[in-house]
């Protein structure tokens, strides 16, 4: 099941859709994704659509896994379970550009990813895990510059050196980080104040 | 223009003058109008039955036609059916031009293995078809202007003679399996000359479509109404207007909606690939 938006394709989206398959575009096509969200499940999600701006892509139930075949553009990616220790992975040697990067929901969420590049560009809020899936592998995330964070997270073999250095809780655990700190961004902040 | 109707006063051989009200058995230039009312009786055909016009204005009851050796009824005019009533063709049906034209929610009923023909120039109303058989387009300019209503386990095929057009919209319930070489190229228009274009298409109930020997092409809206959709087929499907569901959740192998064409896209409820689950057991030795 794909939905695929050939290069003559002019569309809006009227309704958030609820897609456990594949969105294809081609070079030429004029989406709009209007506001809507893209909305994830129980299974798969497979996007090879570089041409589109996505609005949201959400994910809130079940364990599932994002592949992408080309670059991902959308403005907020949000993971935000509805229950406890949802894993979600995102596989796919692409980048990832979002405006907004969230882990919420009551869940602690854990995302996994080896080969994929996610880049923030607006703001970085997590509450949950982020993880390689494999022995060998790094789950690369740039903060960029001039994005606002506010994170709470476990980090085991998250590369953050394309952007700002990452500050998590000091009761958070990070391991094998690169550009990552604990708590220390909060309490410099502190000193320059007083 | 008289009316001659299948009384069967002899036995049901479609063959035997005795058999018709007019006492002759149809044919085509005879002037009078094959009348399926409620006095006409099941039929069994001993030969081709060929005529003009056939009115059909059964209103209770049953009708079957059967095919007594492979034959098949030819209607060169005019066919006009209203009430509820459907009409059962264990038979080859074919219509050689003129018109066709249906009102009220009773269908043609096309037995699975038989054939409802459009073979010449013919302009189509509303028609609703049935059955488990196949319309198929064999030759001649015919132009859909009504609604197409289908059910059951309908098949579509082209012979790719002719020129169709359709400008109405087809609405399909349960299984239906498309071979009508539709158009990928997205100026594709709602008139073809190698196969149909349907203009706008709605997809009722569980049933599964199929588009599995050649392209489905939507110049319009695609709609799909109900819950538990499918769709298997081998071929893409090609729309070029609005896609949208209402309460569907619809399940599919790997076919592809190809939209290239202006719209929106309205989705209420889930699209999603089929899953294939693999169970695997353990044993112990």
């Amino acid at each position: 099941m794909s939905l695929k938006f050939k290069a003559t394709s002019n569309y809006t989206f009227n309704t958030d859709i609820s897609f456990r398959a594949t969105i294809y575009s081609e070079s030429g096509c004029n989406v709009n994704a209007n506001s809507k969200t893209i909305v994830l499940g129980y299974a798969s999600m497979y996007f090879n659509a570089p041409h589109i701006q996505f609005y949201r892509i959400l994910h809130t139930s079940n364990t599932f896994s994002i592949t992408l075949y080309n670059n991902l553009n959308v403005d907020i990616l949000e993971f935000n379970p509805v229950g406890y220790f949802y894993t979600a992975n995102i596989d796919g040697a692409y980048q990832l550009n979002c405006k907004q990067f969230i882990i919420g929901g009551v869940g602690d969420e854990t995302v996994k990813s080896d080969d994929i590049t996610i880049n923030v560009s607006e703001s970085l809020y997590i509450r949950g895990n982020l993880n390689r899936k494999l022995i060998g592998g790094i789950f690369t995330l740039n903060l960029l510059s001039g994005a606002t964070q506010d994170v709470r997270c476990n980090a085991s073999y998250v590369d953050s050196s394309g952007g700002q250095t990452i500050w998590t809780g000091i009761n958070n655990s990070i391991s094998n980080t690169t550009n990552w700190g604990r708590g220390e961004g909060n309490l410099l902040l502190a000193f320059k104040k007083y | 223009m008289a009316n001659n109707v299948f009384t069967g006063t002899i036995d049901n051989d479609s063959t035997k003058a005795g058999n018709w009200s007019l006492g002759v058995v149809p044919s085509v230039g005879d002037g009078n109008v094959v009348l399926m009312n409620n006095s006409f009786v099941n039929m069994t055909l001993n030969a081709d039955l060929e005529f003009d016009d056939l009115n059909v204005t059964k209103s209770t009851g049953t009708l079957t036609i059967t095919d007594g050796g492979g034959y098949a009824i030819k209607v060169y005019n005019s066919v006009s059916k209203s009430n509820n009533v459907d009409i059962t063709f264990n038979c080859n049906f074919y219509v050689k031009g003129g018109s066709v034209t249906m009102s009220g929610s009773g269908y043609f009923n096309i037995s699975s293995g038989k054939y409802f023909y459009f073979d010449g120039n013919t302009t189509i109303g509303n028609i609703n078809i049935r059955g488990g058989g196949t319309v198929k387009y064999l030759s001649g300019t015919i132009t859909h202007s009504g609604v197409i209503n289908t059910k059951d386990a309908i098949n579509f095929d082209v012979n790719g003679d002719g020129t169709i057009t359709h400008s109405g919209v087809i609405n399909t319930k349960d299984a239906i399996n498309f071979d009508v070489n539709g158009d990928v190229n997205p100026s594709a228009t709602t008139t073809s000359s190698t196969g149909i274009n349907w203009n706008n298409y709605k997809h009722h109930t569980s049933g599964v479509f199929k588009a599995e020997l050649s392209p489905l092409r939507v110049v319009g809206n695609f709609t799909l109404n109900g819950n538990n959709l499918g769709a298997s087929s081998l071929s893409d499907i090609y729309i070029g207007g609005s896609f949208n569901t209402t309460n569907t959740t619809f399940h599919s192998n790997g076919t592809i909606f190809n939209l290239d064409g202006t719209g929106t896209i309205t989705i209420n409820g889930t699209l999603q690939q089929i899953q294939h689950f693999i169970q695997m057991e353990q044993y112990s030795i």
